[in-house]
């Protein structure tokens, strides 16, 4: 099975009330708040140091029998940016996808090997990135993953 | 949708389709974007954008006239259309054309648009053709470096502020401002909870660590953009200085900084 290293759109982040580890990298968050100042429609989306799904494909990952994630409840908030992006924008439910699969095995995991990408960004490597199978990324751009920056590995 | 992403193909330039050895396949795809490969309609897609894109842009060594001529079209078509990105072409332009007092096809506004589209490349233009690549049900290829990184700016500093509420020090000090904005912090909020033995919320704060950027025009895509660098900071770094923290933001003055009210 190819692995793809898959970095979603960053749309907003944890927020006040979220429960961190700071003492580990990244940080181990144990309850989660989440604000979102972005969404442009992805059913897969990120804010450090966290990954949210869409409930509705967090129901198609699970039909699909993929390997290495569960999902969360957090609470889900939107902030003034995004009222003010969106003012008729109504958010699908987001789960928190807590990914704790082994990398290039499970369908998800989180790899801990320093990688460098071709990205345009300033900061070009990686650490603790995101690796999907390339069936579980067919599954989730089917869904809606348009903004995610992938890359093959 | 096909027209959307021939305009913004045509204003932005991307030296790997300049480069003429890029138009054979590579040998190997490893660590291409996926969307680099085949086999999907999103590749289809993509493959006729990038095509009409080295259709349009010469060889690097100067601006091209196929790409200057297709500037103006794109930018009416655009308003025609009513493409919101298309306004990032130049909204003072856009306003000249609107009003009748530049001929969209005349030199001097060719000239202007032309600046415009390769200041702003990778963030509206090749943003709304991200977006219409992915609405066509695939992934758009990454986004492209902005071209202003080699401009001088002042480093980024911090004060000391003597309230919280940042819009009304950021509003009290640039009331010449006349447009809509928004007051982003230049060291994100968020590094007083990753990184609290570093900044302080005084200095986060503070006038010298804020920076308006348009609600107009591509608001949503250097937004985002400035929060994908910023990740990326994160995740490479456990620990972070007060100076790491403020040469990065350095960085992103540099690189996004032409877009802020007032610039850097």
């Amino acid at each position: 099975m190819k692995y793809l290293h898959v970095e979603p759109e960053v749309v907003g982040g944890a927020g006040r009330g979220t429960l961190m580890d700071r003492s580990v990298h990244p940080p181990n968050v144990s309850k989660l708040y989440f604000e979102f100042d972005f969404w442009p429609r992805d059913v897969l989306v990120e804010g450090f140091p966290c990954w949210l799904v869409a409930a509705s494909a967090m129901e198609r990952i699970k039909t699909a029998e993929l390997t290495g994630v569960r999902a969360a409840a957090a609470e889900i908030t939107t902030s003034d940016l995004f009222q003010s992006l969106y003012p008729n924008r109504q958010l699908p439910k987001f789960l928190w996808l807590k990914v704790g699969g082994t990398p290039f095995r499970d369908d998800f995991g989180v790899s801990k090997a320093r990688i460098t990408v071709p990205s345009d960004l300033l900061i070009k490597t990686r650490m603790f990135s995101l690796v999907v199978s390339d069936r579980a990324v067919k599954l989730l751009m089917n869904l809606g993953l348009a903004h995610a920056d992938i890359y093959e590995l | 949708m096909g027209e959307e992403i021939h305009l913004m193909s045509a204003l932005f330039k991307n030296p790997k389709w300049d480069d003429p050895a890029a138009t054979t396949p590579a040998p190997s795809t490893a660590q291409q974007p996926l969307a680099a490969q085949q086999g999907s309609p999103a590749d289809d897609a993509f493959a006729a954008a990038a095509a009409r894109t080295r259709q349009s842009v010469q060889p690097a060594g100067g601006r091209s006239e196929s790409l200057m001529t297709t500037v103006p079209e794109a930018i009416t078509s655009g308003i025609v259309a009513g493409i919101p990105n298309a306004l990032m072409a130049g909204p003072r332009l856009m306003a000249d054309v609107m009003e009748g007092r530049t001929d969209p096809n005349s030199p001097e506004a060719i000239r202007r648009a032309f600046d415009t589209a390769m200041t702003v490349t990778g963030g509206g233009v090749f943003g709304a053709e991200r977006r219409a690549l992915g609405a066509a049900g695939g992934k758009p290829p990454p986004r492209l470096p902005l071209t202003m990184q080699t401009r001088s700016v002042p480093p980024a500093t911090f004060g000391r502020a003597t309230s919280s509420d940042y819009r009304t020090t950021f509003i009290k000090a640039h009331p010449e401002i006349d447009e809509d904005f928004w007051v982003h912090h230049a060291v994100p909020r968020k590094t007083l909870d990753l990184y609290p033995n570093s900044v302080t919320p005084e200095e986060i704060h503070s006038l010298e660590n804020l920076r308006g950027i348009p609600l107009e025009n591509n608001r949503e895509v250097h937004l985002r953009r400035i929060t994908s660098e910023w990740r990326a900071f994160y995740n490479d770094h456990r620990a972070a200085s007060k100076q790491e923290l403020l040469d990065f933001a350095s960085h992103i003055d540099r690189q996004y900084g032409h877009l802020f009210v007032p610039q850097r």
